[in-house]
């Protein structure tokens, strides 16, 4: 006899079975990385947290859009997972198929389990529906960590290249390894400023060899340090430009006059020995 | 959120709304570079209400929010008021030094915004510093 | 509150620690020409350190002051700057260009006592 079934009716009556078959798909799914990270055991745990938000959610009068009350649960499970594996490492595939293939467990057993094809009809396209929704929030959730734990990694590059090195008397090496965007740049400016100052220092050697691009409006706030640094006695010379970067300068209005570079290093920290008024010379013998 | 205004009859008033300027930029979380930007402004704008409109008022606010850190300077003076706007806040090497618009190109300069009224008997001049909280160490 | 304007040998050292309102400043630089031209000094330095805001109006003062006591043939040095005052210098535009700088008091001493000493080795 044909009963009126739903996908939560499946879920509460079928649930074993639903979450070996689910399993089983985000078993396969997962890279080396994820079996490294997790046991099957703790997988499964995953999974079947999961499926019971979701049995819980599905089972709600009516399910038309994530947004209702009852789905939150789920949402934010699903928002840590997401978050987890992108801090971890995952690929954004086994990330998307760990909701994705939910999918296509409970087509299968939905086939078994309803008689009537537009109950079974119906029920699959909500199901779709409420499913591609979810995937869409792991997706954008593993996007955003992914994003924060690219700058997070890409500051304390910074942090760790700023310190500056007082090599000589009056003499500063200041390395920058990394990405630099504006609101860093703005900031490493005030800091050599003022290590300018601390140290007594009358030159300052900005090395960029580690730094792959450097964009106008950083290479803007250089030229304001340069001219800041001038007005307290010390000059900034900028060594370890690569050609691609000159190349792409002398397109910018601004002019090699302006900005005192020097190919090497070396060239850098003998001009800087230069102007402190010292020479290097080879000992007697 | 706080609210500061300042009489500015003669420099002990620029003192006094330079002094109130950064200790607002502070609490608000300002660094020392961005203080010293708005406490500069602050005296740009205090000591051209003090040399052509014999004084002001200037007002401080502090509007930030839980996206924005954010200070507004609004310096209200009855002076003879400032004959070409949009020549005053020009580029500023064609104003003449020392005229009644010539540090609002500077205002500018270091400030996020500036908006400037003015009438003979009345100019406002309106600044603000904003950062995002997220750009703030 | 006049400036203290200090003799130290041959050098004079003005040390700015108060805001100067537009009288004050005018005073500032009547006195300090005065005094080069009566006490026959070689080199000045206007020494800022105190100062944590310099606005275009006493960056125009300080600019014309030390150019003047260079047209009295005395050399003039302007340290102390704040590094937060000098950023703010450069982001105005006002960046002093013609007025020689150096960090501190020390250095300026230092490089007025060179200068001089070339002068006075070149001309006997």
């Amino acid at each position: 006899m044909a009963v009126e079934r739903t996908v939560a009716d499946l879920l509460s009556d079928r649930q074993e079975e639903v979450l070996d078959n689910w399993f089983e798909a985000v078993k396969a799914a997962t890279g080396p990385r994820g079996r490294e990270l997790r046991s099957d055991n703790e997988l499964k745990a995953e999974v079947a947290a999961l499926l019971s938000t979701l049995t819980s959610a599905f089972s709600a009068e009516s399910y038309d859009s994530i947004d209702s009350p009852e789905f939150a649960a789920s949402v934010e499970m699903l928002q840590e997972i997401s978050a987890a594996r992108a801090r971890q490492g995952s690929s954004p595939t086994e990330t998307a198929t760990f909701v994705l293939s939910l999918k296509n467990s409970l087509l299968v057993f939905m086939q078994e389990e309803f008689d009537s094809p537009e109950t079974l009809n119906s029920e699959i396209i909500k199901m779709n529906n409420i499913i591609d929704m979810l995937a869409l929030v792991t997706f954008e959730t593993f996007a955003n960590e992914r994003e924060r734990v690219v700058q997070a990694q890409s500051r304390s590059i910074l942090e760790l290249s700023t310190p500056a090195v007082e090599i000589w008397d009056e003499i500063l090496l200041v390395p920058l390894v990394g990405v630099i965007d504006t609101p860093r740049a703005q900031q490493f400016v005030e800091n050599l400023l003022e290590t300018i100052v601390e140290t007594e220092s009358r030159v300052a050697i900005l090395d960029v060899t580690g730094v792959p691009v450097i964009d106008t409006s950083v290479a803007r706030h250089i030229l304001k340090a340069t001219m800041a640094a001038h007005m307290l006695g010390a000059r900034i010379l900028i060594t370890g430009i690569s050609p691609e970067m000159a190349q792409t300068w002398t397109k910018l209005d601004l002019s090699s006059a302006d900005l005192h570079t020097k190919g090497s290093l070396r060239a850098g920290l003998r001009e800087a020995f230069a102007i402190v008024g010292k020479r290097v010379a080879d000992q007697e013998r | 959120m706080g609210e500061r205004v300042i009489a500015v009859d003669d420099v002990d008033g620029i003192i006094a709304a330079r002094q109130a300027g950064r200790e607002m930029a502070r609490i608000a979380g300002f660094g020392s570079i961005d203080q010293t930007r708005i406490i500069t402004a602050i005296s740009e704008l205090t000591r051209n209400a003090l040399i052509h409109a014999s004084g002001g008022i200037c007002t401080l606010t502090d509007d930030s929010d839980d996206k924005f850190i954010r200070i507004a300077v609004r310096v209200d003076d009855h002076g003879p008021g400032i004959p070409d706007i949009e020549q005053a806040l020009a580029d500023g090497f064609t104003t003449i030094e020392g005229s009644y618009g010539s540090g609002l190109p500077i205002v500018s300069r270091l400030l996020s915004t500036l908006v400037i009224e003015s009438e003979p008997g009345h100019t406002v001049v309106s600044a603000a510093m904003s950062r995002h909280r997220s750009d703030l160490r | 509150m006049r400036v203290p304007i200090l003799k130290l040998g041959n050098l004079l050292i003005a040390s700015i620690q108060v805001e100067l309102s537009d009288t004050g400043a005018r005073r500032f630089q009547d006195d300090l020409l005065e005094t080069v031209a009566k006490s026959d000094a070689d080199g000045v330095v206007i020494d800022i350190a105190a100062l944590d805001v310099v606005d275009s109006y006493l960056a125009r003062i300080l600019s014309e002051t030390a150019a003047q006591v260079n047209l009295l043939g005395t050399k003039a040095v302007l340290c102390g700057m704040q590094p937060a005052v000098a950023l703010t210098l450069v982001e105005m535009g006002r960046e002093m260009l013609g007025v020689t700088t150096r960090l501190d008091l020390d250095q300026a001493v230092g490089s007025l006592r060179r200068k001089i000493g070339t002068q006075q080795a070149e001309h006997g």
